[in-house]
């Protein structure tokens, strides 16, 4: 509405001076003329009139440009003030809003850091969890062992004399058989019968006593290496032509303070196990290595391997796979034993049809290498 | 001819009666149920060449009762019979060669005989 009645300053402006102009032009030529009679005058006076009408219209002009266009200049300039006031708002809006996206990602990454230390401890919890769980069933086991081995010290040696009677009684009844000269056949099973029974019960009562074995010197220098190499000799007939040893022993020879014997015994017991366990043909690989303070060696059989559930109970006194009469059961609770005394660990994995692990650590002091 | 006087102490009576039994045809046994009639027999009979004590007694064990004995007489040879597996007081018999050697019980009838055979056979050297 305001457009239509104010018009536009162009066309304000053009007919403004083409008014003026025009009128100028029209009055001023019939004034002059009335008022001046001279040719020649009234020809300067057209100039000068000219002159004065360019002059009076130009100031016009200047003053009504000026006008519009302080005005213009005015808009001009308070729109460049919106302009970069916007602008600044703008941009420090941005900035706040970029700020606060910094802190949130800061805050986030503290988050995420957080989280991650919450996960690891999370999991150390469950190792040490899985520690304390495994050294409970170590202290199990060997409280379990020196109950055993108390109780079979004093039984072992009772054994010994009543034994010893019936050893006598029967070597007697042969000597009484023999110069009586009293047909032997029947006879002769009987004898047998109670040589057997008293040669298990020898054997039992001897395992039991090494079971429980507390006297032998610890402070012998063992050399790991060359005692299992002595035990694969012992087994020789064993082992020969039907299983292959894989020996991966460390560079350097490693010791370990204890006694020679028991540890002859450690892995005799071992080894002998893995020879049952393999039916017909098979490998047993013995990989020794040093690390820290500690000797590792594994044993490693591919025979029959042992049931899941048996493994708990695999060094239990008396327990064992063969039928009745072959080996007392004795064998890895005295390995087990010796190793306690020797300060170490043992422990057995294995899966059915696959194979078995035996895996020894001990410790072996610097010293020991001097 | 004079056999070989041995003797044998021990705390259990079929013990002593049959270790006499095993051995009464080319010895001649002398048996006591303790240390202190062991050496009493020692004393009767100056000419027991063998002892064999077991360990375990009442009133006096064989480590005492053995000490004693050599102490009296360092000429008879000594051994221990035991149940028991080897302890350091025994070893420390056999290291100062007070005992000879240490056999086991249930008793290997063999392994003694040769044992007193060869031992008699040094001495007549």
């Amino acid at each position: 509405m305001g457009m239509k009645l104010e018009m536009k300053f162009e066309y304000r402006i053009v007919i403004i001076y083409l008014v003026i102009g025009l009128t100028w032009i029209s009055f001023s030529d019939k004034a002059v003329s009335f008022l001046v009679a001279d040719l020649d005058l009234l020809t300067s006076i057209q100039t000068y009139k000219g002159w004065f009408f360019v002059v009076i219209t130009g100031f016009l002009y200047f003053l009504f440009l000026k006008k519009h266009l302080a005005t213009l200049r005015k808009t001009e300039f308070e729109l460049e003030n919106h302009k970069n006031n916007l602008q600044r708002a703008v941009e420090e809006s941005t900035a706040e809003l970029d700020n606060a996206i910094k802190k949130l990602e800061l805050v986030n990454n503290k988050l995420l850091f957080q989280n991650s230390i919450i996960n690891r401890k999370n999991s150390e919890l469950k190792m040490t969890l899985d520690d304390l769980k495994n050294t409970q069933n170590q202290l199990f086991q060997a409280d379990k062992m020196a109950s055993l081995g108390i109780l079979t010290a004093g039984v072992a040696h009772e054994i010994n004399n009543p034994l010893n009677f019936i050893v006598g009684g029967v070597a007697g009844l042969e000597k009484y058989f023999e110069i009586e000269k009293v047909p032997h056949n029947k006879i002769h099973f009987f004898i047998e019968a109670i040589h057997t029974g008293v040669d298990r019960v020898s054997a039992i009562v001897k395992g039991l006593n090494e079971m429980s074995r507390t006297n032998d010197h610890l402070n012998e220098k063992c050399d790991v290496h060359e005692i299992i190499e002595n035990c694969v000799l012992i087994l020789s007939s064993h082992l020969k032509h039907r299983i292959l040893i894989e020996k991966k022993f460390c560079a350097q020879r490693i010791f370990v303070k204890g006694n020679v014997g028991q540890l002859h015994q450690v892995f005799l017991n071992i080894l002998m196990n893995s020879n049952q366990a393999i039916s017909e043909s098979g490998t047993i690989s013995i990989v020794t290595n040093r690390f820290e303070n500690k000797i590792k060696v594994q044993i490693i059989d591919d025979g029959c391997g042992i049931e899941k559930e048996l493994i708990p109970k695999l060094m239990d006194p008396f327990f064992t796979t063969k039928e009745p009469g072959k080996g007392t059961g004795l064998g890895l609770a005295i390995t087990y034993n010796v190793i306690q005394s020797h300060k170490g660990t043992l422990k057995i994995e294995s899966k059915p049809s696959i194979g078995t692990k035996a895996l020894i650590v001990l410790p072996s002091n610097i010293e020991v290498y001097a | 001819m004079h056999k070989t006087k041995i003797l044998y102490v021990d705390d259990e009576p079929f013990n002593l009666m049959l270790f006499e039994a095993h051995l009464e045809k080319d010895f001649d046994i002398i048996t006591a149920i303790n240390g202190e009639e062991g050496i009493e027999k020692l004393r009767l009979n100056p000419d027991i060449s063998i002892v064999f004590s077991d360990l375990k007694m009442p009133k006096m064990n064989g480590i005492e009762f053995v000490t004693k004995a050599y102490s009296q007489n360092a000429t008879i040879i000594y051994y221990m019979v035991t149940g028991f597996d080897n302890n350091d007081e025994i070893n420390d018999l056999m290291e100062n060669k007070i005992l000879k050697k240490h056999f086991h019980k249930p008793f290997n009838m063999k392994e003694i005989i040769s044992e007193i055979n060869s031992v008699l056979t040094l001495k007549n050297l």
